[in-house]
């Protein structure tokens, strides 16, 4: 192994430790219309610009459910109704959870966005009753993985995690 | 000791209400199951608590309706999982308190915790959905509502899981899990 390839083989590593330790994935949650997508914003911001060092042009990318590509959601900073997405996967009779995977494998500094939607009385439709159900085990699952967890009540954010 | 653990659907709440028990006690801990098994999907739904309590020593004890019926030991830790059936119990099965749901419960609830070292208490949170309900629903909604307010005064902690992570209303700041 020559001085260079020891050089980048170093540079690689420290690289990957620094964004793993510095930039994690985030969860924003919160009712409807609360501000939760600001709140994202300025957190993908202050990714980006402790990023600045490795990628100074990186602009902000918000993936939702209306989205053509699964492959959208890999790349994107920002992944906006997350609720929706899984409601959109469930309907094409598709996994979410394996998405989700992907996601944590791809993109582990996204930020997600999704609303709680847990609150209520359990619906008498079938589908919607799994929509809900699985929605909450998939946001557990994000949580557990993100190291900030925001919850934004009224445009103001409390962080519970 | 008393502690409540609220939350809404799938966030996490029962295996964080299960953990919180075993804080409290490792022995001589009773788990009082609510659910009606009228069909496929509470068969599965209990199927899966059940997997998740196994192995974890409880004692299980099935009470649909009355509470005020139960008797136990002094040195007991007990799990009550969870009000929101107990409460759809009551007023639905037959033999229930029907109108007399919350006064029934809210007893209940006293009956226990008078007898045991520890108690808690999984509720639901069924009040955020913006949708206008039937009349039976909103009683029912109604019910709860009253019902957790008083299990919230009863108690000396109230815990919010949401996704996992305790957010605490009442009582010592939760160790974050």
């Amino acid at each position: 192994m020559n001085l260079s390839h020891a050089i980048l083989c170093l540079r690689a590593k420290v690289c990957r430790l620094w964004k793993g330790m510095v930039i994690t994935m985030k969860l924003i949650i919160g009712g409807v219309a609360q501000g939760k997508l600001e709140v994202a914003k300025q957190c993908a911001k202050s990714v980006n610009s402790e990023l600045e060092t490795w990628n100074a042009s990186k602009e902000l990318v918000i993936a939702d459910e209306n989205y053509n590509f699964v492959e959208e959601l890999y790349s994107a900073t920002i992944i906006n109704h997350f609720h929706l997405i899984i409601k959109r996967v469930l309907q094409e009779k598709q996994e979410p959870e394996l998405i989700l995977d992907e996601i944590i494998a791809r993109n582990p500094k996204v930020c997600i966005v999704s609303t709680e939607i847990g609150y209520g009385i359990v619906p008498m439709d079938s589908f919607e009753r799994q929509y809900r159900e699985r929605t909450g085990r998939i946001c557990c699952k994000i949580a557990s993985k993100a190291e900030e967890v925001y919850r934004v009540l009224c445009g103001i954010t409390t962080r519970i995690k | 000791m008393m502690t409540l653990v609220t939350g809404g659907s799938g966030s996490g709440k029962s295996e964080f209400a299960e953990n919180r028990t075993l804080a409290y006690s490792r022995e001589d801990l009773v788990y009082i199951a609510t659910m009606v098994a009228f069909d496929e999907e509470a068969h599965r739904k209990i199927a899966r608590h059940r997997e998740m309590r196994s192995e974890k020593n409880f004692n299980t004890i099935e009470c649909f309706v009355d509470l005020k019926s139960l008797a136990l030991e002094r040195e007991n830790t007990v799990l009550l999982d969870c009000i929101s059936n107990l409460v759809a119990n009551e007023m639905y099965q037959e033999n229930g308190a029907h109108d007399h749901t919350v006064k029934q419960v809210i007893e209940g609830v006293k009956n226990i915790k008078e007898q045991v070292r520890n108690l808690v208490i999984v509720t639901n949170e069924v009040f955020s959905d913006g949708i206008t309900y039937d009349e039976e629903t909103k009683r029912y909604i109604n019910y709860l509502g009253a019902i957790n307010k008083a299990l919230a005064q009863m108690s000396d902690e109230v815990v919010e899981v949401v996704y996992t992570i305790p957010v605490s209303h009442k009582g010592k700041e939760e160790k974050r899990c």
